[in-house]
């Protein structure tokens, strides 16, 4: 007989608002869109990139809240989730110093580059983490390495490596949908009838 | 061993909340242990009950004033949310401490 882990189970009910796949499919578009619209110099691109936003935000009220319901998390994942905040919110900032460091200095730009690489990606990781959004720490090794190449070899490394890190955040974004759809077909009787 | 000294031994049993201890019941009380609310939807999904059983022992849980039933409306659609009362979280922690002192001095000889 399995133990009754409470904390696990509360995590379990968080981690299913991922299994729908949008933010993976988000963050595929966007990463690949942008690689595209580097390597082909199109503004079209940029639009694509962006097309993730609605998709994500329709896809969570249309699909995703209509197969699993509606939670209120405790003050405890509200307070996970306003350190995520935070974390992004000191990253900018610690981003734009790091790059105001690029322009001022001579350094090695191999060394930067590797910063900045292993710095975007251990955000992503650290974000991972307090979002129990397991796929986000690939997709921050992803998103470090395309850093990294676009740093040392410019283009077409970078942008290329963006689009084949947004291809494998889209391609398991779009796996993970049509499960998502299985594992929660919509119930045929109205749920809420049921009181 | 006597009688008396029988029925000690057995007395954390007896004290077990019969309402929680129920299988169904326990994983609802469980769930809603560890959020603030949830409709009824994601009850069902989580706890892979019917929605007839759901209904029947989320009916139960009520009338014992362990959880609170209120109809939200959220983006114009109707949500049955359920979040337990104070009397249903503390009955809750009561019976997860009670389930631990069961099992304690038993042992093998």
């Amino acid at each position: 007989m399995k133990n009754i882990n409470l904390k696990e189970l509360e995590r379990k009910a968080f981690a299913s608002y991922f299994e729908d796949g949008l933010w993976d499919i988000f963050l595929g578009i966007f990463m690949a869109g942008m690689g595209i619209r580097s390597l082909t110099d199109n503004v079209v691109f940029t639009l694509l990139a962006m097309a993730g936003i609605p998709i994500l935000f329709l896809g969570k009220k249309a699909i995703t809240l209509p197969r699993i319901g509606y939670v209120k998390f405790s003050q405890t994942r509200k307070d996970k989730q306003m350190k995520v905040m935070w974390i992004l919110i000191v990253s900018v900032i610690a981003t734009l110093l790091l790059l105001s460091l690029i322009v001022s200095r001579q350094s090695p730009s191999v060394l930067i580059a590797t910063l900045m690489g292993i710095s975007f990606a251990g955000v992503l990781c650290v974000i991972a983490y307090y979002m129990d959004f397991r796929r986000l720490y690939l997709y921050g090794i992803l998103f470090g390495i395309t850093v990294w190449l676009t740093e040392v070899f410019g283009s077409p490394a970078g942008p290329l490596a963006s689009t084949i890190s947004g291809g494998i955040a889209l391609s398991i974004g779009l796996i993970q949908f049509i499960r998502f759809l299985h594992k929660y077909p919509n119930l045929e009787e109205s749920t809420d009838d049921q009181f | 061993m006597t009688n008396s000294e029988g029925s000690d031994d057995l007395e954390p049993i007896a004290d077990i909340d019969r309402l929680i201890h129920e299988p169904a019941r326990l994983m609802i009380l469980a769930h809603l242990y560890v959020v603030e609310s949830a409709d009824f939807l994601f009850l069902i999904r989580q706890t892979q009950l019917t929605a007839g059983n759901l209904s029947s022992h989320l009916r139960k849980l009520e009338d014992a004033d362990y959880i609170e039933i209120k109809k939200e409306f959220l983006d114009k659609k109707p949500h049955t949310m359920i979040s337990l009362t104070d009397e249903g979280r503390k009955a809750f922690k009561e019976y997860v401490e009670s389930m631990k002192h069961v099992f304690i001095g038993l042992s093998e000889k």
